[in-house]
């Protein structure tokens, strides 16, 4: 293997649990901010 | 054909779910602002999830995937910029924080705000025609996408096409953002896992050695240093890295989850965390490409190499989780970018001619009719556009088409006294000059002049669009203080 798509490739790494990790806290956390956002709006109100 | 029975009813269902929640959501609009902007109370989490889901759709996965194919490993650089750029942002709170504060539903609101209606008028055309025909190429490459994971071929394009464009605009039009916001949560969670079994479906098969080898001997050093592949070089990282940070701060889809959140604070950590996932927003897919040049080798037509990959490694079962993914990444791409076009013709072009804005219900009847021609404009566009250059580029440049005058505008706006409405018309028109010449020239680039060859360089078009809107800002202001002088904030409004 190459030094330089070892590098891109470590990078690579990074940036995926990154993203992943991220995803997953989101994922969790977003539920309750979800509950709140629909919590916080009026109901079956009429749309304008 | 690669999908099987239980592939097709995850799909399906995907499909029902998504439809249903969408419409159900239309409860929660109560007025303008919820339809437009979530009534502005999303918090952080929710914020980024929407803002990633809005950012990847399966369009971002073919160009990113056709980078990797055709340059390697260089092309991950654009994801180490676009990292660095929403990152500065969301920390900084560059523009973002202002426009939030202004309580904006739209960036052209900002220019009648700063400069006049008519600067509104303008730079809402802008926006409008650089957002469509960035938007204009999304269907054709998820069609590609799907056709080639499914295993249909090139013939079922233009079905797969309409299906996905007449499912998004059921349940964009009639909940607006509250629809978008709710629907994207669960198009995120299902396409982070379409991702990571792609990805580990990648790694199973096809290993790191292999995929080193066949850059170098394919592309040599071009597969692993940008500055030395004749795609990219230093006008192509200095042109990403500033349209990177234009597009952060003002491309209106992506705004537009600033504008939502609950207060400015909350939108600067939301393109703050966001600004972590864009490295692997961009090296994900652009590794699934490199590995597909592995797999298959080079000659493959680049754009449908990765998605061949996908359907090859992908074992039947997870493929159908796969194609849900890539269906909620493009669902939540459009149904974002629907509403961001179809509220700035409404709000910013139509409303713009008229003396007085038009009532809230009015407005959010025509941006509806708006986004469904929006839609149909897509897939005849769609069907027929022949794209120059790789669909990367393409996107970049119908987007600097807005974001180079933008730029100048808004930010000469907030952080220039000086700047005044000559400088704000000479931004936006000088800036969407390079790209659109670039645009229309591209084709019979053999019969330019030479002195004028440079317009047919997709990398110096799109850096040429930010310096002519910067000097169009900073000459047409300082050469007209006394005919125009400038308009500022008034106290209410000033961030």
């Amino acid at each position: 293997m190459t030094a330089g798509a070892l590098f891109w490739l470590i990078l690579f790494g990074v940036a995926a649990l990154m993203f992943f990790g991220i995803a997953l806290v989101v994922t969790i956390r977003g539920v309750s901010d979800l509950r709140d956002l629909l919590g916080s709006s009026g109901h079956g109100e009429k749309d304008s | 054909m690669n999908f099987g029975a239980f592939d097709w009813v995850l799909t399906v269902t995907y499909l029902l779910a998504s439809v249903a929640l969408g419409i159900w959501a239309k409860r929660y609009v109560e007025n303008l602002a919820g339809y437009m902007v979530a009534g502005r109370k999303v918090k952080v989490s929710l914020g980024i999830a929407t803002f990633v889901a809005t950012e990847l759709g399966t369009v971002t996965f073919v160009y990113y995937g056709e980078l990797g194919y055709v340059a390697g490993f260089s092309g991950f650089i654009i994801g180490i910029l676009a990292m660095i750029a929403y990152v500065v942002v969301g920390r900084t709170g560059f523009i973002i924080e202002d426009l939030r504060r202004l309580r904006v539903m739209t960036i052209p609101e900002f220019y009648e705000l700063r400069y006049s209606r008519t600067v509104r008028l303008l730079g809402g055309i802008i926006l409008f025609l650089g957002g469509v025909l960035n938007m204009g190429i999304f269907l054709k490459f998820d069609g590609i996408f799907l056709s080639e994971v499914m295993g249909f071929g090139p013939g079922a394009l233009a079905i797969i096409m309409t299906v996905m464009i007449l499912i998004v605009i059921s349940y964009t039009i009639l909940g607006g953002m509250f629809s978008i916001v709710i629907t994207d949560f669960m198009q995120f969670v299902v396409l982070a896992f379409g991702m990571l079994v792609a990805t580990l479906a990648v790694l199973w098969r096809i290993d790191l050695a292999s995929i080193s080898t066949a850059v170098s001997t394919t592309l040599g050093s071009s597969g692993v240093d940008p500055f030395a592949n004749p795609r990219f070089g230093w006008t192509f990282v200095l042109w990403i890295f500033v349209c990177s940070v234009a597009a952060g701060a003002l491309w209106q889809p992506g705004t537009s989850k600033a504008l939502a959140s609950e207060s400015p604070d909350v939108a600067k950590k939301v393109f703050f965390w966001t600004g972590f996932t864009f490295a692997g927003r961009a090296m994900i897919p652009m590794f699934w490409g490199v590995a597909a040049l592995a797999f298959f080798g080079p000659g493959l037509p680049s754009a449908s190499a990765m998605p061949k990959l996908l359907g090859a490694v992908v074992p039947p079962g997870f493929l159908g989780l796969l194609v849900a993914g890539m269906l909620a990444a493009s669902m939540s791409t459009y149904s974002a970018y629907l509403l961001a076009w179809s509220s700035v013709l409404t709000r910013d072009v139509i409303a713009s001619t008229r003396p007085k804005d038009f009532p809230e219900s009015t407005t959010v009847f025509i941006t509806r009719v708006v986004a469904g021609v929006i839609g149909i404009f897509l897939l005849v566009f769609g069907l027929w556009y022949q794209i120059p250059d790789t669909a990367f580029q393409y996107l970049y440049l119908t987007g600097a088409m807005y974001t180079s005058g933008a730029l100048g505008c808004v930010a000469a706006g907030i952080y220039w006294r000086k700047a005044n409405n000559i400088g704000a018309y000479a931004s936006l028109i000088m800036g969407a000059v390079a790209p659109a010449g670039f645009l229309l020239l591209e084709k019979s680039r053999d019969v330019l002049p030479s002195w004028l060859g440079f317009i047919a360089d997709v990398n110096i078009a799109g850096i040429l669009s930010f310096i002519l809107a910067a000097l169009g800002m900073i000459v047409g202001s300082l050469a007209s203080q006394r005919t125009s002088p400038p308009k500022h904030l008034n106290n209410a409004e000033q961030p």
